[in-house]
C-alpha cells in the first residue's frame, strides 16, 4: 500500500517542508493505511486506520482529528466540512464549530426539501435560522423535521451549497433547488455553481448554473431542477464526477463523457486556438520533486521492473506528444485520429475518444480544473490545469488531451483543488 | 475602474448569460454559443488566464557581451525598477497604517509616526528591531481582540499565537536573506542602501491579523485572508521568501476561480479587492525577483525586459479584474516599466512610417440630414435645451484645449502604453456571430489593427474600454467637459479607438453621452426614441436597446427603417455630439478614429 500526490504544496498539504508545488506524484510521508482522501484548495483531510488526519492548512481546527469519529462519511470544501455522522446526521463544521442540520418541507411546494442552514448563501433559502432558533424550524416543520426520522447515507458540500442523500435515495439540499423528483438518486456530485446527480438506474441528472455548459443540456442557462441529459439517454452510468466547472460520466461499458467548461484542456480537447490566447504567464518551474530511485513504483510495492525517472519521462513524452515527436513509436492506444478542432465550452456531453477501446476506463475524477482517469491495468491519465503540477507529469504544463502520468498499479485516486492523490497496493497489473 | 454597472450601457444586463464563453472562440458549434454577445466589456474581464503555460518569451540563447549601451540600460531599468517597489512598499505600508488606525486595536507604543522613525538612526539593524517590536504589538493586538470576542476566544489566542511565531520567522528571514544579499551592481546598489536607510524604518508591516480596507473577513476568513495577509506583509522585508510566487499564484488563481463562480455581478466585491491587492502582492514579488535579476550579468538585456513585460501584464491583469483601490501602485508601476516592456515584443515595434502622417478622412459618408451644430452653449442654455429635453446637439468648440487633439498620434499612445494590455473587439459588429473579445497589448493591437491590418482580417475595434482609467496619463490630456457634470454622479471616460470601418450598430443607451472625436472622422446617425417601432428592436431582451436594421445596407433590406426621421453628421477632430438617453445612434468611423465618450446620469 503506498500513497503518493502532486499538485499544490504551498502549505504544506502533501509533504510538510516540501518545495510549494510538486509536479510529480511524490510518496505522502507516512500516510499507511489511507482509505478515504477528501481533497480542499489548502488542506487535505485522509482517513487512516488511525482515525482523521489533516494536512495542509489549518484553521483553527487544532482538535478537528479528534472530533471526526471513524465511521463518518464527510466531504470537504476550502471553507468547509460536512458529514453523516454515526447517527446517520448530518453535521457541517463552519467558522471552527459543528451543527446539525435540519432540513424541511418547502412552504410552497411540499415536494422540495430545504436546509435550515445559517450557512446558506444560495438564492433559494426561504429562511436563515441559526442555532439558537431551531424551535422556529421545528414549529414550521409540524412534525415533518427530519430529525428523527430520516438517515442520510452521504453528503456532498461546497463553499456554498450542500446536498444530503438519504438512504431512500432522496435528496435534501441547501444553497440549491433540489425538488424531490421520484428517481432514487445514489450519487451526488457538486460544482462550484452547478450540480450533478446519479439514479439509480444509471440516468445522470443536473441543475444548477450552466453558463459554461455544466448542465450537458446543449444550452448555456440555469435550471432550477434536475433534469437528465438527454443526450446520454439510452446509456448506463454507473458514476459521475464533477469538477469545478465541468462534468464526466462513465458508462458501465467503460465509455467516458465530458462537458462543461475547457479553458485548461480539462476536458481533454484543445482548448484554446493559439497559446497566446493565455497572455499571462506567471512563475518560471524548475522540477524541484524529492527524487528517490524508485519514485515512480512506489505503487508496485515489490522491486521488479525499476524503471528510471527518465525512462518513464520518455516514454510519457510519447505517449503525451506522439503527433510531435517524429520519431517515436505509435501507440496503439492513443486516438490518433481524434478531433483537433478547439472547445472552449462542449454544452453536451461529449465521448472521450483518447483512448480507442480494448481497455475500459474505470474510474474518474474531477479537481477543480483538472481530470483524472483510471484504466482498469491501473494507469491513470489526466488532463487539464497544471500550473501547480497537479497532473503529475514532471511539469507545469497544461495539457489539453489526456497524457498518461508515470503512477501504476493504482487503486484508488482523489482529486479536489489542484491536487491530486493516488493510492496503489503492492499488486501491479502492469 | 471596469466597475459596478460601468461599462454597461452599450447593452444591458446579460441576465443569466456570461459571455466569458464568446471569448476566444470564435469557432463555436453549438447553437448557444453563437447567442451575440450580451456584454461586451465585463465578462472580457474573466477571460484572462491566469494558467497560463509558464513564461512565453524565452531569453536569447546568446548572452550578448554587456556592452556600454547594455549597462546604461540596465542602469536605467535598475532605477524604475527601485522606483516601483518603494511605490508598492509605500503604499502597502500606508494601508496597514490605515488599517491600524480603523480598526482602532493599536494607538500603541508601537505605531509611531513616520516622523519619528526618521528621526531614529537609520540603520537596517533599527528596522528590523522596528519590524519585531511590531510583530509583537501585533500579537497583543490580536490578544486583546481575542478577549473582546467572547465566542471565539480560543481560536483567536490560537492566530495570535502563529502571529507570533511567524513574526519571528519573519524578522528572522528578513536578516538572513540581508545578510545573503548580494550586491546588485553600482547603481542598483546604491539605490537599495539609500531605500534600506529611509524607507525600511518608515515601513509599516502588514501582520497576519489585518485585511486590506474593504476585504470582508467574513468572505475571506481562512487560508485566502491569511495568504493575502502573508504576501502583504512580505512586501516590508528586504526579500520575500521563495515560495511566496507560489502562494502568490495559488492566491490569485483561487480568487479568479471565484470571480467565475456565480454571475459577474453577484460576486462579492470583496474577492475583486483581494485581487487588486494579490496582484500587488505579486507585482512586489515580481519587482524584487527584477531587481535580483538585474544584478545577474549573465543574464541577456532582453531577459529583463520579458520581466519587465510580465510585471507590466500583472498590473494590468489586476487593474482590469479587480476593484479600483484609492492611489493604486499597480498603475504607477505599469507606467513606470512600459517603455522597457514594449522591448520584449519579438519584433522590435518601431513607428511605422504611416503613423506619422495626419490622419485624413479616408471614407465618403453622404450627410441628409444634419444635425443642428452650437458653439460652446452656455450651461444653462444646454441643461434646458438639451439635456432636459432630450435634445442631440453637434458641439464646437468645446474641445479646443485638449492636449489630447495634437498629443494623440499612434506613436505617442505607443511610447506611454505600448506595453499595457487592452481588450479588443473583433468582428465587423457586436450583434455579429463571429463577433469575439481578445486581449492584446496596445503595441500588437495598433499594429495588427490600426497601422497595418492584414487584408481581409476582421476589423478590431477598442471599444467601450475604460482606458483612462487604466492609464491615468493619457486621461491628463483632457479636460472633461463642464455639461457632463450637470448629473448627479461623475461621469464616466470611455475611450474607442479603431481603424477606419468600426461600426457600432444602432443602439441606445440608458445615460447622457458626449461623444469627443480627438482623432480621425465618425459618421453618425441619430434617431429619436419615438422612431422605436421603425427601427426593428433585437427581440432578445437582452439586446433589446440595439436594431437589428443594417443601417447604411439596403433599402428594400429594412423597408419600415427608411420611413423613420433621423439627423445625422460627421464628427471631425475636436467636435463632439451630445446623444441623450435612450436616442438611437449609429457609429461608423471613416477613417483611424479615437474618441472620448463621457456617460453620466
Amino acid at each position: 500500500m503506498a500513497v503518493v500526490a502532486c499538485g499544490l504544496n504551498v502549505n504544506g498539504q502533501i509533504i510538510p517542508e516540501g518545495p510549494p508545488l510538486l509536479c510529480c506524484p511524490t510518496p505522502v510521508g507516512t500516510k499507511e493505511g489511507v482509505c478515504e482522501v477528501h481533497i480542499a484548495c489548502s488542506h487535505i483531510l485522509w482517513k487512516t486506520g488511525a482515525g482523521w488526519k489533516i494536512t495542509g492548512y489549518r484553521n483553527h481546527d487544532h482538535n478537528l482529528e479528534r472530533e471526526m469519529k471513524h465511521g463518518w462519511k464527510i466531504s470537504a470544501s476550502e471553507k468547509r466540512i460536512a458529514a453523516i455522522n454515526n447517527d446517520g446526521a448530518v453535521v457541517l463544521r463552519e467558522k471552527g464549530r459543528w451543527r446539525e442540520l435540519y432540513f424541511q418541507r418547502d412552504v410552497e411546494d411540499s415536494s422540495v426539501m430545504t436546509a435550515v442552514d445559517s450557512g446558506n448563501l444560495g438564492p433559494s433559502v426561504q429562511q436563515v435560522i441559526d442555532e439558537d432558533s431551531h424551535h422556529l424550524a421545528e414549529r414550521n416543520c409540524l412534525g415533518h423535521h427530519s430529525k428523527s426520522r430520516t438517515k442520510f447515507s452521504s453528503v456532498c458540500v461546497e463553499d456554498n451549497s450542500l446536498i444530503a442523500l438519504d438512504e431512500d435515495g432522496k435528496t435534501y439540499s441547501s444553497g440549491v433547488p433540489l425538488p424531490y423528483g421520484g428517481n432514487r438518486i445514489r450519487a451526488v456530485q457538486l460544482g462550484k455553481e452547478h450540480c450533478l446527480a446519479l439514479t439509480t438506474d444509471g440516468v445522470v441528472l443536473t441543475w444548477g448554473s450552466g453558463m459554461r455548459g455544466q448542465l450537458g443540456n446543449g444550452e448555456l442557462c440555469q435550471t432550477d431542477r434536475p433534469e437528465p441529459v438527454e443526450s446520454l439517454q439510452g446509456i448506463t452510468i454507473s458514476s459521475i464526477a464533477c469538477g469545478g466547472w465541468h462534468c464526466v460520466a462513465l458508462s458501465t461499458s467503460g465509455d467516458a463523457y465530458a462537458w462543461g467548461w475547457n479553458e485548461s484542456g480539462q476536458l481533454g480537447f484543445p482548448a484554446k486556438e493559439n497559446q497566446e490566447a493565455s497572455i499571462l504567464g506567471t512563475f518560471i518551474h524548475s522540477c524541484q520533486c524529492p527524487k528517490p530511485a524508485h519514485k515512480t513504483n512506489m505503487l508496485h510495492g515489490d522491486s521488479k521492473a525499476v524503471e528510471t525517472s527518465a525512462d518513464v519521462q520518455s516514454r510519457e513524452d510519447q505517449k503525451a506528444y506522439p503527433h510531435r515527436t517524429e520519431s517515436c513509436k505509435t501507440d496503439a492506444r492513443i486516438n490518433m485520429g481524434r478531433a483537433k478542432d478547439v472547445v472552449n465550452v462542449q454544452t453536451s456531453p461529449r465521448l472521450l475518444d483518447f483512448w480507442n477501446e480494448d481497455m475500459a476506463i474505470i474510474d474518474v475524477k474531477c479537481g477543480d480544473r483538472h481530470t483524472l482517469y483510471q484504466l482498469e491495468d491501473g494507469s491513470v491519465w489526466s488532463s487539464g490545469m497544471n500550473k501547480y503540477g497537479q497532473l503529475g507529469l514532471g511539469d507545469t504544463a497544461e495539457r489539453n488531451e489526456p497524457c498518461l502520468t508515470p503512477v501504476t498499479g493504482v487503486t484508488a485516486m482523489y482529486a479536489g483543488g489542484w491536487i491530486s492523490v493516488f493510492i496503489g497496493t503492492g499488486s501491479s497489473a502492469r | 475602474m471596469c466597475t459596478g454597472s460601468h461599462g454597461w450601457s452599450r447593452i444591458p444586463s446579460p441576465g443569466c448569460c456570461d459571455q466569458t464563453t464568446n471569448i476566444d472562440q470564435p469557432v463555436t458549434r453549438h447553437r448557444s454559443f453563437n447567442a451575440p454577445a450580451r456584454s461586451p466589456v465585463r465578462p472580457l474581464l474573466l477571460t484572462f488566464h491566469l494558467a497560463g503555460n509558464m513564461c512565453s518569451l524565452p531569453a536569447p540563447e546568446t548572452s550578448e557581451a554587456v556592452s556600454g549601451d547594455a549597462e546604461g540600460e540596465i542602469q536605467k531599468l535598475a532605477e524604475l525598477v527601485r522606483k516601483g517597489l518603494e511605490v508598492v512598499k509605500r503604499r502597502v505600508s500606508e494601508e496597514a497604517e490605515e488599517v491600524r488606525k480603523y480598526t482602532g486595536s493599536k494607538e500603541a507604543k508601537g505605531a509611531t509616526r513616520p516622523q519619528d522613525n526618521r528621526a531614529e538612526t537609520p540603520t537596517l539593524e533599527g528596522a528590523n528591531a522596528k519590524r519585531k517590536s511590531e510583530s509583537s504589538e501585533d500579537s497583543d493586538a490580536a490578544k486583546r481582540r481575542a478577549r473582546e470576542d467572547e465566542t471565539h476566544a480560543s481560536e483567536d489566542e490560537a492566530t495570535s499565537l502563529r502571529n507570533a511565531s511567524s513574526g519571528n520567522d519573519i524578522s528572522h528571514t528578513g536578516n538572513s536573506q540581508e545578510e545573503n544579499g548580494r550586491p546588485y551592481g553600482e547603481g542598483a546598489g546604491e539605490g537599495r542602501r539609500a531605500e534600506a536607510s529611509v524607507l525600511a524604518p518608515t515601513l509599516r508591516q502588514f501582520s497576519e491579523d489585518m485585511l486590506p480596507t474593504g476585504v470582508e473577513e467574513e468572505v475571506v476568513a481562512g487560508w485566502v485572508g491569511q495568504t493575502l495577509s502573508r504576501l502583504l506583509g512580505f512586501v516590508a522585508l528586504p526579500s520575500p521568501p521563495r515560495d511566496a510566487v507560489v502562494s502568490a499564484n495559488a492566491l490569485l488563481d483561487y480568487t479568479w476561480q471565484k470571480l467565475n463562480t456565480g454571475h459577474w455581478q453577484n460576486v462579492p466585491v470583496t474577492w475583486r479587492l483581494v485581487f487588486t491587492w494579490g496582484s500587488i502582492a505579486v507585482v512586489h514579488l515580481l519587482l524584487a525577483g527584477l531587481q535580483w535579476g538585474l544584478s545577474d550579468a549573465t543574464k541577456a538585456l532582453h531577459a529583463h525586459f520579458s520581466s519587465a513585460a510580465e510585471i507590466v501584464r500583472a498590473c494590468d491583469r489586476g487593474l482590469l479584474m479587480g476593484a479600483p483601490v484609492g492611489d493604486n501602485p499597480l498603475h504607477t508601476v505599469a507606467s513606470l516599466l512600459n517603455h522597457h516592456a514594449r522591448r520584449s515584443a519579438q519584433e522590435s515595434v518601431t513607428d511605422l512610417p504611416s503613423e506619422t502622417l495626419p490622419v485624413s478622412q479616408q471614407d465618403e459618408a453622404s450627410v441628409h440630414c444634419p444635425l443642428p451644430s452650437e458653439r460652446c452653449p452656455p450651461l444653462d442654455r444646454f441643461l434646458l435645451k438639451c439635456m432636459n429635453k432630450g435634445v442631440p446637439l453637434k458641439l464646437l468648440g468645446i474641445a479646443d484645449h485638449w492636449p489630447a487633439l495634437k498629443l494623440w498620434r499612434i506613436p505617442y499612445l505607443r511610447e506611454i502604453a505600448g506595453a499595457r494590455t487592452v481588450p479588443v473587439e473583433v468582428g465587423a459588429r457586436y450583434t455579429d456571430a463571429t463577433w469575439s473579445q481578445t486581449l492584446l497589448t496596445l503595441d500588437d493591437y495598433l499594429t495588427r489593427f490600426v497601422s497595418n491590418p492584414a487584408p481581409g482580417a476582421p476589423t478590431g475595434y477598442l471599444a467601450q474600454h475604460q482606458l483612462l482609467d487604466q492609464i491615468p496619463e493619457l486621461r491628463d490630456d483632457l479636460l472633461v467637459p463642464d455639461y457632463c457634470h450637470l448629473g448627479e454622479e461623475e461621469p464616466r471616460l470611455h475611450a474607442w479607438i479603431g481603424p477606419r470601418g468600426t461600426v457600432s450598430p444602432l443602439h441606445h443607451d440608458p445615460d447622457h453621452n458626449i461623444l469627443v472625436q480627438v482623432v480621425g472622422y465618425k459618421y453618425i446617425r441619430l434617431y429619436a426614441e419615438d422612431q422605436s417601432s421603425l427601427l426593428y428592436p433585437h427581440p432578445d431582451p437582452l439586446l433589446s436597446n440595439t436594431s437589428q436594421a443594417e443601417i447604411e445596407g439596403p433599402e428594400t433590406d429594412w423597408p419600415l427603417l427608411q420611413q423613420a426621421q433621423y439627423h445625422d453628421l460627421v464628427l471631425a477632430p475636436g467636435e463632439a455630439v451630445y446623444i441623450p438617453p435612450r436616442y438611437w445612434h449609429y457609429v461608423r468611423s471613416l477613417s483611424t478614429s479615437f474618441s472620448v465618450s463621457f456617460w453620466w446620469r
